[in-house]
């Protein structure tokens, strides 16, 4: 499975975002890592040129109040059906809330483990596999 | 529980130091008093009796406006210096207005892209009454703060204060901005040369090991990063025929401070005494005040949980203690709300009160080095002094520093650590309560947890005020400056920062300001925008 991991606008604490796509790689999964600075349509670019199966975006910043609904609507309006899956140590329970509401598929804040996210993308890998690969 | 044989850098140690394991020192020569050369027990005779360190914490959030509230708040708490932190654009050279800034501005630390936003951040603070701190780019600092003296009728002279000076490891860790490295290399060096000559008193050359530590670097790592950056400037501005002794004085380190306390605390001695021996005897200042290094400490970020947010509290203590009895000159704690969000005032405060305790009710500021002479810290002082210095030539055998970064050399030291780092926390060979160990279920972990929830909105009130600058400004004055920044740039034994201050008197942003100096050095586009477009 291929998984695209960006951080959004002027966030620049990389060492989660690294740490993920770490655990990922290690894992077996193919990991794009598009890094910082990164905006809402340079992620869906890199998403639809390099088919990406999961989009994950990491915050150490709240960028994503700004960047995330525009994200989600981009997707939407290209017909992208990518999962999206937001982490970070700042999140709060409602912004747990508020990311759902918006469509995100998986939310991990401060405390969530390596198992814990590697069974999420497990479980995303093979509701992917049952339903053939979300592509355009 | 298990036995932990290393320390954090990971220096083998014994169980107990006797006096043969420091069989080796020589007072006189690898100590001497507090004050004297080699200065590894302090840089004053008196130490902390004769100059407290300085007590600060950082600020900076919303407007400039709303940050000078909270920093004459932090004055009326009796902080003895301010600490001044830029926002994320700002840190990237970026202005409020910048498309990828709108979701940032003002939410975790001050914008700061024209003068108007220092002469905002400081009305009513006196220019030379407080020492004034900036986590934020440099040149534009100086430039501000003398264009701010001009007007107010100061004397440059008698500001005191620092700012982080990085132009090396910047693209790799928290703070890049993508200018070319040339560029920031140019930058740095005329922001020492011209404080040398107006801002004698500013310590305009911060070397900032601070953010690079926290991405999980180690203290060997630590010391012998910064001292790789300071050796690259200085290299540099000798080159350029400033002398040794015009600048060095005004040289700072900014370090980190870690929960592995005696280590930490041997670091700061350890890098006084590196420091003594190389100006003296590398690259041979007279002057004794050029030997004797400032230090300054900001305690460990990364070292903080975002689970049971008072032990939060417990570790800024820990490690302030170390930074105080490593005889540093400034400290500042990491406030307990930090893994969420640059400090509320009530963080802050508490922050800046464990300096205030340390200082009034311990009682550790009445001796210097009150430490010193025992087995274990000297044994570990060499051992940290000799480990980094191996690295510091182990680095520089491999080609210049600026090479080295744009080959991603140091990036790779950074992504090792944060991977070394993680697989430490992960295995459990390093304990971090709350987080491997000694875990609470959320529902019972809620103390502290309402102050560190609270949150900054973006400041809409600031990209609208950039937004009427540009439409206020006169477009002539704004031309004229630039062009002149222009043919500066070009000529690369100018000094670039009297015209910096011209171009801010006529209101030019930070980015106009980058692109007019960028136009010497290549690229024409910005480079953020370029990339996320």
């Amino acid at each position: 499975m291929r998984v695209l991991i960006s951080l959004l606008g002027m966030d620049q604490h990389e060492v989660g975002a690294l740490t993920v796509a770490g655990i990922l790689r290690d894992a077996g999964y193919e990991v794009l890592y598009l890094g910082r600075f990164q905006t809402p349509q340079s992620i869906i670019r890199a998403a639809l040129e390099e088919d990406a199966q999961v989009i994950g975006i990491s915050c150490y910043s709240w960028d994503f109040r700004l960047f995330l609904p525009q994200l989600m609507e981009g997707l939407k309006a290209e017909g992208l059906k990518v999962p999206v899956v937001v982490g970070g140590g700042i999140l709060s329970e409602e912004d747990e809330r508020w990311l759902r509401a918006l469509g995100v598929r998986g939310v991990f804040r401060a405390g969530s483990t390596p198992e814990q996210i590697l069974s999420f993308f497990a479980s995303l890998d093979r509701s992917g596999q049952r339903r053939g690969r979300p592509t355009r | 529980m298990p036995q932990d044989v290393t320390t954090d850098s990971g220096i083998p140690v014994k169980p107990i130091y006797r006096p043969e394991d420091v069989a080796w020192l020589d007072y006189g020569q690898d100590l001497g008093d507090s004050g004297s050369y080699p200065y590894t027990r302090g840089i004053h005779p008196q130490m902390f009796r004769e100059r407290p360190w300085i007590m600060r914490v950082l600020a900076g959030e919303g407007t400039p406006k709303q940050t000078n509230q909270r920093l004459r708040k932090l004055l009326a708490a009796g902080q003895t210096g301010i600490d001044v932190i830029g926002d994320s654009p700002t840190m990237s050279w970026l202005d409020s207005d910048h498309p990828l800034a709108l979701g940032s501005v003002g939410t975790q630390g001050v914008p700061l892209c024209c003068l108007d936003d220092y002469r905002e951040l400081l009305e009513g603070i006196p220019l030379d009454g407080v020492s004034l701190s900036w986590s934020a780019p440099a040149a534009f600092v100086v430039a501000a703060l003398a264009c701010l003296a001009q007007e107010r009728g100061a004397d440059p002279a008698r500001i005191r204060g620092s700012t982080i000076l990085i132009p090396l490891y910047c693209e790799d860790c928290s703070y890049s901005n993508r200018q070319p490295i040339q560029m920031r290399m140019r930058l740095a060096v005329d922001t020492v040369e011209y404080c040398a000559r107006h801002l004698p008193n500013f310590h305009a050359f911060v070397e900032d090991a601070y953010y690079i530590s926290e991405v999980g670097l180690n203290a060997v790592e630590e010391l012998a990063l910064a001292l790789v950056e300071a050796r690259a400037i200085i290299r540099t501005l000798l080159a350029k025929g400033v002398s040794i002794d015009s600048f060095a004085h005004r040289i700072a380190f900014l370090l980190t401070a870690r929960m592995d306390f005696f280590e930490e605390i041997a670091k700061y001695r350890a890098l006084r005494r590196i420091w003594a021996r190389m100006m003296r005897d590398e690259f041979g200042a007279k002057d004794p005040r050029s030997w004797r290094l400032t230090i300054t400490v900001h305690t460990s970020g990364i070292s903080l949980t975002a689970s049971q947010l008072p032990n939060n509290i417990v570790r800024g203590a820990y490690e302030a203690l170390a930074a105080v009895l490593g005889g540093c000159q400034a400290v500042e704690v990491c406030a307990f709300d930090e893994p969420f969000r640059v400090p509320t005032l009530e963080a802050a405060t508490v922050a800046l009160r464990t300096l205030q305790i340390i200082a009034l009710e311990t009682g550790i500021t009445r001796v210097a080095d009150p430490l010193g002479g025992s087995y274990y810290l000297e044994f570990l002082t060499r051992e940290l002094e000799e480990r980094a210095l191996a690295m510091v030539m182990e680095i520089e055998g491999k080609g210049g520093p600026v090479e080295l970064a744009e080959s991603g050399y140091f990036a790779n030291i950074f992504h090792r650590a944060i991977a070394r780092r993680h697989e430490a926390i992960r295995n459990g060979t390093k304990a971090v309560v709350g987080v491997n160990v000694l875990t609470m279920s959320p529902d019972e972990d809620t103390l502290l947890r309402q102050v560190a929830k609270t949150r900054l909105e973006v400041s809409t009130e600031q990209i609208e005020k950039v937004r009427e600058l540009r439409r206020r400004r006169d477009p002539i004055a704004l031309a004229k400056a630039l062009s002149h920044l222009e043919e500066t740039a070009h000529d690369p034994s100018a000094n670039l920062i009297p015209a910096i201050m011209e171009a801010l008197r006529a209101d030019a942003t930070m980015e106009e300001v980058t692109r007019a100096v960028r136009s010497a050095y290549g690229p024409t586009q910005d480079p953020i925008l370029r990339r996320a477009l």
